[in-house]
This record gives structure tokens, sequence and C-alpha cells, in this order.
């Protein structure tokens, strides 16, 4: 039986998973703050401050995981090399990580309030320099979001991880479980009955969104084992193997079919009901088991990305036998 | 003025002052000095950081001189080393090369575990309760025990025990011995000296290991381990050359190992069956006239009575004993009957592991013989000729005109001190100063129970210097019951082997990196290398070092007379008087010193075919088809005569031999005997050799290990009709399937990577509890003792 | 840009003696139970009593194109212009790992400094460039690893039946046969 990957811990699974779902909550507040400039502010703003918390958090982890973290933090010094992906993932999750924030500052009445006391010109500018940063926040959120994707995808030595399928996964599942978070948060916070048309466009969205991952997620799987043997024996891990407890309960049923049903029945019901409150439980649920689902996504997909230098069940045969001589 | 002129023809090696002189000689050098630069730049980079130190590796036991090493040591601590490329190591002048103990050499200096004070024992035997004391306090009740014991018992109730191949006893022990008065030189009977003498009957002075293996046709390995027990000192390299240049060799051993897995043909014989298939190959070669006439005709003494002999040994019965099928019996005996000229390298799993050692090896010795292989070139022997060293430094002097002659020794005209062997590991009639150079041998495991049987008187204190008598010979419980009852017991050793729970005292030994009290030289036709070791650290603690420890033990016993009153410097330079070269000399040259040929002598072919001379101590002066040397006289113990024809007698117990114990033990074990991450039972402890064997292993196939529900790397028991060990599985397809190989010594812990020690008795992980130790069963020529026996195995459970 | 250096590992001399591991660790003061920056590894094929057991050292393969390079983000590794070796400089190293998902042979190994892996001995003093050995080489009891410009090491090789390693997009400079 092939060990599971461990140069990389559990940590960055939770970067992952984090990162993703910051890029993809801000993606959503920012663009109902583009589309429905003034409203829902509440939702807005906790679902930007959801993007800082969720990126500062994700990207502790991915510091806590390497050697010599104080020196990976001086980031003009350790970010340079921008032949490599990381450096310019590194540098995107930087920028997102201002801009998600100053975004988030500017939406919350009581900093911009304290702010405009000595900056006489802020609520001047304050819409316009809303909109931009949503703009550029938006872009930034979805390059975060696609960058989780590309970090894996880019290395060439694990054949589970090196097919643009699955940065293709990854941004779906962002989109996803960012949609989510912000979901949840509005079915707490969202007082605003104009909120409803919009909570139902956004399930339909999520059900879109659980379909489309839904399918990459099946020929990334389908491609894994129509590869060659490395690839089989990595999805294999997945499927059949250690993990598959892991895969087939939680990110299939529950990180891809409960979301759907919740997505399905939210909408159903609400064409049939008056009473909005009823159907709080119902995108909590469905967001959460969305959650659950994006977080061990990541979690497998790391683990189960093997060297190809070690994939196969001897594993010092592999080394020689198949990935070295032919 | 002979010193003075010695040094125009001396090249020194020793640091920069010397390098001058090395490159004026280069240009009259026969051959280019690749490395010379090296030396050049090592000694550059030495005179700032690094300080170079010679030091023949002791990681194939201690005080030997096969491998020159230098240190390299920095702020004081020796940190790495490497072949010295001035010495001839392994391929010749040049080579850095090193194995992976040489490699590791430092970790011995430096392991935690070392013995650090002089300990007496205050507890019982064998509970392990000491306390510390001093040398001088040590020293006086060793002396006056043994002083006591000579008086009351005779000296011969001494007795030492012999590690593998150890200068300091072959030496300084051998002289001590001799002074006090004892015969009793306990060796193990696990040695090529047991091959030796094997091969000195049957073949005299001939021998069946090419001497020139580029002209080897057909090399047939049998028995011989030298990718573990001397890969660093020639042949592996040579042989991996030989096939490169054509030489197909077939490799008869139970396991496919290192240098095996390059072998044309495999041979998979069950271990201890050897004689069956050398008998099986006499008899197909007779039987099917593939014999050189000429030289059984004119150089083989009873070849008729020899080819009567072997007819029944067929290669169908060969089979059923060897578990080898009877065509590759027959391809193998046919190759060595048709393939010329072979050669056969035998080693020491054959000769002194198999309770029939003796013939087995004469059989092999046939093989060669009749086939008209013996002293033709890149046949049996036939070396070339290597011109006299340019130098020579004097043998040791063991004073062995000391040894008393008894009244018995002397009717009987024994070699002195023969008759007072309490155990004579060959018989007493055949060790004499012709055959036994070194002197009177009892058998190690022998003369031990002789404490428990006082038969024919026991040994009252035995000295153990570098050796653990629970892994040097068989059953440990036996050995725990003597050592219980022996009077005294004391060691001197580098670590707490297991047996120093049952001494007296336990002294602290230095390793030999931490004295500079032994030389070494190696003769080539290139020229002749000297080199000391150099002290590349203090002695650890109160250690002292092997040679001073006699030193104080002799002046201690009052012998210091023929000791030079302790002085080792003094008799270190007695034995360089003459060479041209001073301790001093040596002790100031960190590379050593290599005197490159001036005489113009070459290494020259042999005249082949010399058997006149080869043969002139066998009787008849011809080969022993029919041994005339030893048959029809006593054997080793005095119960019987030994025969005059080869005879195979098998394992005690064995597949084919003991068909009914094979049912309840369905498995042959057996262990290999060197191997190359350790030195037999020591330096289990050296963390970068530990780390490629962390557990007690055991090779198995994978089909016999899934029949017992054993996975690769599960624990498993194994069990013999003797005793038990726990041992870890390691898939190999390369080991038949009815077969089992280990390997024994497990008693070291390595602290730096937590990794335990394992016992020596039932439940523990050493092989030697396995195995027979019926001294009957023993040979009766050399007395080597049987290294396989059946087992039954199961799966130990985690935890448990 | 000078010559490639690489490495040449001949499977038909190789008996897994381990020397070489071991010399590679005391030169390089690597600690016991820790990382190995070379390895013996077995090749087993075929079953009783026809098993074949091949026999091959390796180590970091100083590919022409090192993946290990291109994805690391600090600029710590670098090929010297000189002899082709891939070095890294540990100071720069921040220890991400990442170049272990980019180098096809699984070669980086971390410790609490950094990546580590082989240097061909520069780190330890061997003047490679005056034709000394890495230690590995220089230590190699059946002359079954070399060390040399790969048109050399190409030379020794084409006296031998070759084994192709695969070479992927990084072009390792190691030879095997």
């Amino acid at each position: 039986m092939p060990e599971l990957q461990d140069t990389w811990s559990w940590l960055p699974a939770i970067y992952l998973f984090l990162g993703g779902l910051s890029g993809g909550a801000f993606l959503t507040v920012a663009l109902i703050k583009l589309f429905k400039p003034g409203k829902f502010k509440t939702t807005v703003m906790g679902g930007m401050w959801i993007a800082v918390a969720a990126l500062a958090v994700g990207l502790f982890c991915l510091i806590a995981e390497v050697e010599k973290p104080f020196q990976a933090i001086v980031m003009f010094q350790s970010f340079v090399n921008f032949g490599s992906w990381m450096t310019i993932g590194a540098w995107i999750l930087f920028a997102a990580f201002i801009v998600f924030l100053l975004s988030a500052l500017l939406a919350t009445d009581k900093v911009t309030d304290w702010l405009a006391k000595s900056w006489k010109k802020l609520p001047e500018i304050q819409g316009t320099l809303g909109k931009v940063l949503a703009i550029i926040g938006a872009v930034l959120a979805v390059c975060v979001a696609v960058y989780t994707g590309i970090l894996l995808g880019a290395a060439p030595a694990i054949p589970l991880w090196n097919t643009w399928l699955l940065p293709a996964l990854f941004t779906v599942s962002a989109f996803d479980t960012g949609l989510a978070a912000v979901l949840i948060l509005a079915a707490f916070v969202e007082r605003d009955g104009a909120f409803a048309p919009i909570r139902d466009l956004l399930e339909k969205v999520v059900m879109g969104l659980v379909v489309l991952e839904a399918i990459v997620l099946a020929a990334f799987v389908a491609t894994m084992q129509g590869g060659g043997t490395n690839e089989a024996v990595s999805v294999g891990i997945l499927t059949s193997g250690q993990l598959s407890g892991q895969f087939w309960g939680l990110v299939v049923v529950v990180g891809l079919a409960l979301p759907l049903a919740a997505a399905l029945a939210q909408v159903l019901l609400s064409r049939k009901r008056e009473d909005k409150q009823v159907a709080v439980a119902l995108p909590v649920a469905g967001g959460a088991c969305a959650l659950v689902g994006g977080f061990t996504l990541r979690f497998v997909v790391l683990a189960a990305g093997i060297h190809a230098a070690l994939v196969s069940p001897a594993v010092l045969q592999a080394v020689e036998g198949i990935s070295i001589f032919l | 003025m002979g010193e003075e002129r010695s040094l125009t023809r001396r090249t020194f090696m020793a640091g920069t002052a010397a390098l001058g002189a090395m490159a004026a000689l280069a240009g009259a050098m026969p051959q280019t000095l690749a490395y010379a630069d090296d030396a050049k730049k090592m000694a550059a980079s030495s005179s700032d950081a690094t300080e170079v130190k010679h030091a023949w590796c002791q990681m194939c036991g201690p005080a030997k001189t096969a491998c020159s090493t230098l240190c390299h040591i920095k702020d004081g601590r020796w940190v790495h080393v490497e072949g010295n490329p001035e010495a001839g190591n392994n391929y010749g002048r040049g080579s850095k090369t090193l194995c992976a103990k040489g490699n590791s050499a430092m970790q011995v200096l430096y392991d935690p575990a070392r013995i650090t004070y002089p300990m007496k024992r205050v507890g019982e035997k064998g509970e392990g309760k000491f306390e510390r004391t001093t040398w001088d306090e040590a020293y006086k009740a060793i002396a006056d025990k043994l002083k006591e014991q000579k008086e009351k018992y005779g000296p011969e109730s001494y007795g030492v025990l012999s590690p593998q191949a150890y200068q300091v006893l072959w030496t300084l022990g051998r002289r001590f011995l001799n002074v006090h008065g004892s015969p009793n030189y306990m060796h193990s009977a696990i040695c090529a000296l047991q091959r030796a003498a094997s091969k000195k009957i049957c073949l005299g002075s001939a021998d069946c290991d090419p001497g020139q293996l580029d002209k080897t046709k057909l090399y047939v390995i049998w028995g011989a381990n030298p990718e573990n027990s001397a890969i660093n000192q020639g042949k592996p390299n040579a042989r991996l050359d030989a096939i490169e240049n054509g030489t197909k060799v077939i490799d008869i051993r139970p396991m496919l190992d290192g240098l095996g897995a390059h072998a044309d043909i495999w041979v998979p014989i069950r271990p201890g069956t050897d004689g069956a298939l050398a008998l099986a190959v006499l008899n197909h070669i007779i039987t099917n006239d593939l014999y050189d006439h000429d030289f059984t005709a004119n150089w083989c003494n009873g070849f008729d009575k020899l080819a009567e002999h072997v007819k029944p040994f067929t290669a169908e019965w060969a089979s059923e004993h060897t578990g080898l099928p009877k065509e590759q019996i027959e391809e193998v005996a046919h190759l060595m009957g048709t393939t010329k000229p072979m050669g056969i390298l035998y080693g020491n799993g054959i000769g002194d592991q198999q309770n029939d050692g003796n013939w087995t090896c004469i059989a092999i010795c046939l093989i060669e013989a009749i086939t008209g292989n013996l002293d033709i070139a890149g046949g049996g022997g036939a070396k070339k000729t290597v011109p006299k060293p340019m130098f020579e430094t004097k043998k040791f002097d063991i004073l062995t005109d000391r040894l008393p002659k008894s009244a018995e020794d002397e009717e009987k005209g024994y070699f002195a001190g023969m008759s007072k062997l309490v155990a004579p590991e060959t018989p007493r009639w055949y060790q004499n100063p012709k055959t036994w150079e070194s002197g009177p041998n009892s058998a190690y495991f022998k003369a031990l129970m002789s404490i428990l049987t006082e038969d024919p008187y026991p040994l009252r204190a035995v000295l153990g210097q570098a050796s653990n008598p629970f892994g040097a010979t068989r059953q440990p419980k036996k050995i725990a019951e003597a050592l219980k009852k022996l009077d005294f017991y004391f060691v001197h050793d580098t670590h707490w082997n297991t047996s120093c729970d049952y001494a007296d005292y336990v002294l602290p030994a230095a390793t030999h990196y931490e004295c500079s009290q032994q030389f070494g030289t190696k003769n080539t036709p290139a020229g002749t290398f000297i080199a000391i070791n150099q002290k590349i650290a203090e002695p650890l603690g109160e250690s002292r070092s092997d040679w001073d420890f006699y030193m104080g033990l002799a002046q201690a016993m009052g012998y210091g007379d023929d000791f030079w009153n302790g002085d080792m410097d003094a008799c270190l330079s007695e034995q360089l008087d003459g060479s041209g070269f001073t301790l001093e000399d040596l002790r100031a040259a960190n590379q050593g010193i290599f005197v490159a040929r001036t005489d113009g002598a070459k290494a020259e072919e042999p005249t082949y075919q010399n058997y006149e001379k080869l043969f002139a101590a066998l009787p008849n002066g011809k080969v022993q088809c029919y041994n005339e040397w030893i048959g029809g006289k006593p054997n080793n113990t005095e119960t019987g005569e030994l025969g005059y024809l080869p005879e195979y007698v098998g394992p005690p117990e064995s597949l084919a031999g003991t068909p009914e114990l094979a049912e309840e033990y369905p498995l042959i074990i057996s262990d290999v005997h060197a191997y190359r991450l350790c030195n037999h039972s020591y330096y289990v402890g050296v963390p970068y050799l530990r780390e490629l064997q962390p557990y007690p292993w055991v090779k198995i196939n994978p089909d016999t290990a899934k029949k017992y529900g054993i996975a690769d790397g599960d624990w498993m028991k194994v069990e013999s009709p003797h005793g038990w060990v726990k041992l870890r599985a390691e898939y190999k397809e390369g080991i038949s399937p009815e077969v089992l190989m280990t390997r024994r010594g497990w008693w070291q812990d390595c602290q730096e990577l937590g990794l335990p020690a394992y016992g020596c008795f039932d439940g523990g992980s050493d092989s030697t509890v396995l195995y027979d130790s019926t001294i009957e069963n023993f040979d009766p020529f050399h007395s080597a003792m049987s290294k396989q026996t059946l087992v039954k195995i199961s799966k130990i459970e985690e935890g448990k | 840009m000078g010559k490639q250096y690489g490495f040449y590992a001949d499977t038909s001399r190789c008996i897994k003696c381990w020397a070489c591991e071991v010399a590679c660790k005391q030169w390089n003061g690597i600690k016991a139970g820790t990382i190995a920056r070379r390895k013996v590894h077995e090749i087993d094929s075929g079953k009783f009593p026809t098993p074949t057991r091949t026999f091959i050292s390796m180590s970091c393969m100083h590919c022409a194109e090192p993946a290990c390079e291109k994805v690391c983000p600090a600029g710590a590794i670098s090929k010297r212009e000189e002899d082709g070796i891939v070095v890294v400089d540990k100071n720069k190293c921040i220890g991400c790992h990442y170049c272990f998902f980019a180098c096809p042979f699984g070669v980086p190994e971390y410790t609490d400094a950094g990546m580590d892996k082989c240097d061909a001995c520069l780190g330890n003093g061997v003047k490679i460039d005056e034709g000394e050995m890495p230690h590995c080489v220089a230590t190699c009891p059946t002359k079954a690893l070399h060390f040399g410009p790969m048109d050399e090491l190409r030379e020794m090789q084409s006296q031998k039946t070759a084994k192709k390693v695969v070479s992927d997009s990084t072009r390792p400079s190691f030879l095997a046969s």
C-alpha cells in the first residue's frame, strides 16, 4: 500500500481550503457590492471580514509549514524568483490580503466614521474607493482561488496534481465554499427582506457550482484513472484506498450531494412559502456541508499527492523500475 | 651511515617535507602517480585547519592491518576518514576506497557506550552488579589468582579466548601463554585456519583459489562471502574485473548476495550440504571421464580408491540432500570438468561452519586437483611472484621454546604443550611446528565446556579480550553455565559485551585509534609500504590499549623481563630493528612511508605445475585422494579414527537427514558469519551502520512467509530443537523457500538512534542459540561446528 | 558555460556495500537516522530460483534544467556556471519543501537548516575542477560509481549496456549501465 504524502503536512490543506474560501467569499460580496451598491451592507462587510480572517489564518498555516517561518515572512528576500509560481502566488496573496483588509475596513462604518474625523475627504471618495477596491479585490480573489490549485498543479513530480483540472477543481470549490460561507453569514445577519431574491440567485449559483464541481471532479478522477500507473495508483488512494472513506463520504456525499439537495430544497421552499425565516436552517446546513466537503477535498488531494518516485506498492522498486529506467 | 643510505631511497609521504622527495622520484617511477597531486593538496589543506593522521582501520577487527586509512582531525576531533592512496589498499596504489564500516570508524572511538574505568563484580555472576575499581587493584587480583592457580592446578588451567584474527593475541598473548606455561589458546574453530588445514592435508602447498584471475575461465565461488567479509581487500573488485574480462562465475551459496547477483549461475544450495554437492561433482567428473588423466596418474595418491568411493554419490543422491535439481548439479559439475582454467574460491561458510567441513573442503580441493587445474595459469594458485620487499621488519618472537614440554609430549613426539591441551582443536598429533606454526590450539567451545565436564580437567581462569563468547561460538546457554562455574573470568574490552556480566573483573580497553602501538607493511611490485597507527585521541577515561594491557599484566605476574619491562615502545623498536626505520620515523609519517621499488624487480609469471615442490610435504608427494596423512589416525577428541576418503555427514538436523524432525521443524536456518555492517558480533551499535540494519533480520522467501501469514517487516518467532529467537522478516526472492538466513550478534544498543540491544538466550535474537552444540557432532579433524539447523516459524503479534 | 559534470552508476559493478552512502554522511556531517544525500537502491525481479538483483547508487542528478531551481521561490537553488553542479544556498532557503514536489526524483530532503542534497562534495572542500572525486566515488571499493564531465562519462558508459534514465524535462546529468 503506498504511503501518503507527508512532506507537506495537513497545515497546507487548511491554507488551500481557507485561501479558496477567502477568495470565493470576497468575490461573492464584491459582486453584491458592485451590482447592488449600498445594499446588504452587513453581509458585504461580514463577507469581507470573513475573507480577511480566512486568508490570515490560511497564510499563518502556510508559513507555519516551512522550516524557517521568520525568514519566510521577509518577503522581499524570500520570494524573489518570479519563475516560481510560489513567488507569484505569495505576492498575489500579499496584495489580496492588503486589498481585502482595506475593503473590509472601508466597509465597516465604525472605521470609516473614525477615519472621517481626521480625513475629511473620505466620505466624498468612499464610494468610488470602495468600488475600485472591490474590483481589484474581485480580480485578486479569483487569482487567490485559482492559485490554490496552481500551487499544487505546478508541481511536476506529483502525478495527481500535475493537471490543469486541479486548478479548475479548486477554483470551483473555492467559489462554492466562499459562497457557502457568505450564505451562512447572511442567514444569520442579513435582516433586509430584499435579500431574498439575491439568496435565491445565489442558491442557484450554488447548484450550478456544485454540478460543475462534480463534473470537474469526475473528469479529474477519470483522467487520473486513465493516465499512467502513477496517476492510477494515486487516485486509487482516493477512490478505493486509504482515503476512500473521506473521499466518498465527505467530499462526494457531504460536500456535493447534500449542498445540492439543500440548495434545491431552499429554492423550492422559497417559491412556496412567504415566511423566509423558516429557510434559515437549510442554507446553514447546506453551507456547512459544502465547507466540510471543501476542506476534505483539499486534505485528500494533498495527502494522496505522492511523489512519482515513490508511487507503487514496492516503493523502491518504483523508483528505478518505473520512473528511472525505461 | 646505513641510516643515511636508507633515507635516500625512501619516499616519505609525511607532510610537506616529504612531497619534494616524492615529486623528485615520481619521474623515475614506472607508472604515473595520478594521485600525487591529491596528496599535495591534502598536505596543503592539512596545514591550515585539518590535521591528517594515519591509522590501520580496525573495523574488520581489532589490531588488523588490512586497510590503511587517513584520519582527518578538526579541532581535536576525528571527523572524517578515507583510504590512504599511498598504501596500496584494495586494487592498489592510488585507491582511496573504504567499505561502509571503514567509513564509520570515528563512531567507534566516540561511542558513548564505551567502558571507561575498571570494574569489579560484587553481585552474583550474570547479575550485572559491579563497582568501580582501579587498574592496580585489578591487576593485583588477577595476578594473585593466576599465580595461585598455576601453583595449584598447573599453568594450563589458564586459557585465553581468541577473537577472529587478532594480532595482539598471536603476538603478546601467545608470548604470555608461553611464558606462563599454558598451551590453551582457545581458537574459535570458525576460521580460515580450518580451511587451510584441510587444504594442507590434501593439496600441500597448492591452492584452489586462482592467483591470476584475469586468466581464469571459470571461477567457482563456494560458500565464500568477500562482499561481506573483505570488501576493501581486493577480491570483490578483482572478481568484477574478471567478469568484465569474460570469466564465467558460478556462485554456490544459499542466498543471492551482492556479488552473487553478478554471477552467471547461482546454485542455491541448502546450508550445510556442500559436502554432498562436492561428492556428486567428483562422481560426475570421474564417471564422465572429465578428469585429467595425466595428473591423476602421476600426482594423485589413491585416485582409483576415490573413483570407487564416489560411485554412489550421484547427482540424484546429492539432489535429495542439497535441494538442488539434479540437472543443475550435473550442469555445474560438467562446467567444472570441462572449463579450463578453473579456480574455486571456497570460504568459511563451508570449511569451518559445517560439522563435516574438513571432508567438504577436501572434496572441493580434489575437484580442483583431478581436473588438472592446480598450479596452472588462471587455475588454482599460480600467483605471479611478488618481488622481495624493499625492507623487512622482524617477526615477533613469541618465545615458543618457553612452553614446557611434558614427558608425554616427549614420548609421543608432540609439539611442546600438546599433551596439556584441554580440548585440542585439531588432533594433538597433527599440531606441530610444521603444520601449525603459531603454537598449540584448543577449540574455543570445547575448552569452555571443560569447565562443566572437567574432562580432561577444568580451565580455572579465562581471559576474554575483544571476544564475546556469547556471540563467538555456539549455544550461549551452555557458555553461560560454564562461565558461572568458572573460577575466574576477566575481560578487557572497549564495550560491555554480554559476557561481562559473568566476569570477575572488566577492564576498559582503548581502541587502536588511541594508541600508537601497531605497525603494518604492504609489499607490492610498486614498492613497500609501512605505517603505524598514530594516536588520534588520548585513551578514553582510564582505558588502556590491548598492548598495554598485556604489558601491565606481565609486569604484575613478574614476567617483566620477558616483556620489555612493560615498555611497548621497546617491543616495537625491537621489531623495527634492521628495517631502516625507527619508531619515531613511523610515528612522524602521517600518511605512512612508501618506498618505491628501485631494484627493477617485477611481478613475474611463476613456473607452473611445480608439483614436486607443492606436494613435497604430502605422503608419497602426491595429492591425497586417498588420505594417508590423517587416515587411520586418532581424531581430535581421541574417541575414534579419522577416515581416508571424503565422507558426507550433513547437518545434525536436516530435511533429508532427519525427516521425522523436519515434520515439526520444516525450514532450514543458517546465518552469514561475516556481514558488511558489523564485525562479527561487534559494532552493531555504530549509528551509521545500525541505521542500515536497525533490527535483527531474517531473510525469507515471500512465498514461505505468506504461508505463515508473515508480512515483510513482521517480527517472527524462529524455533529450533535447541532454542528460539525473535527476528524481523525481510522478504527476499534470492533465497530458497525452504531456507532462512539471518545474522548473529545483536548485543549492542545504539543510543543515538534509540535502538535496543537484543539478548543472546532464548527469546533474544542471536542465532547461535539455535544450533546444535553436541561436541560429538563437531568435525573430528578440525572441530568445526554446524551452523545449520531446522526451525519452525510463526508470526509474533505486536507488543509481544 | 563550462562542462556539465555528473555521476555514472555502473550496476554491473555495484554490490550494495553501502560504502558510498556512509562516506557521503561522514564527509558531509550528516547525522545517522536523519537524511541521506545518496542511497543505494535495489531493483529486484524474477522469482526463486532465478531472481535478479540490481543495485544502483543515486543522489541528486544535477539536471541540465533543474526543476527544483525553477520552483524555488527564494532563489536558493542555482546551477553553477563552471561545472553544472546544482547547489543550494541554505541561507536563502526557507524550507518550503516545494522543490521536493518539483524534482522528478524526489531528491530534496529537509533539515532545520533548509533543503539538503548532494553538492558533489563542493561544500566539504573537494575540488572537482582539479580532478578530485566526490567522496562517494573515491570510496567505492568496486569502481561502480563515477563522476566527471558528462562526455567522459558517456565514453565510459559506451563500454557497457546503457540503461536509459527517464529524462523528463529536466535532463539529469546521470548515466547508468
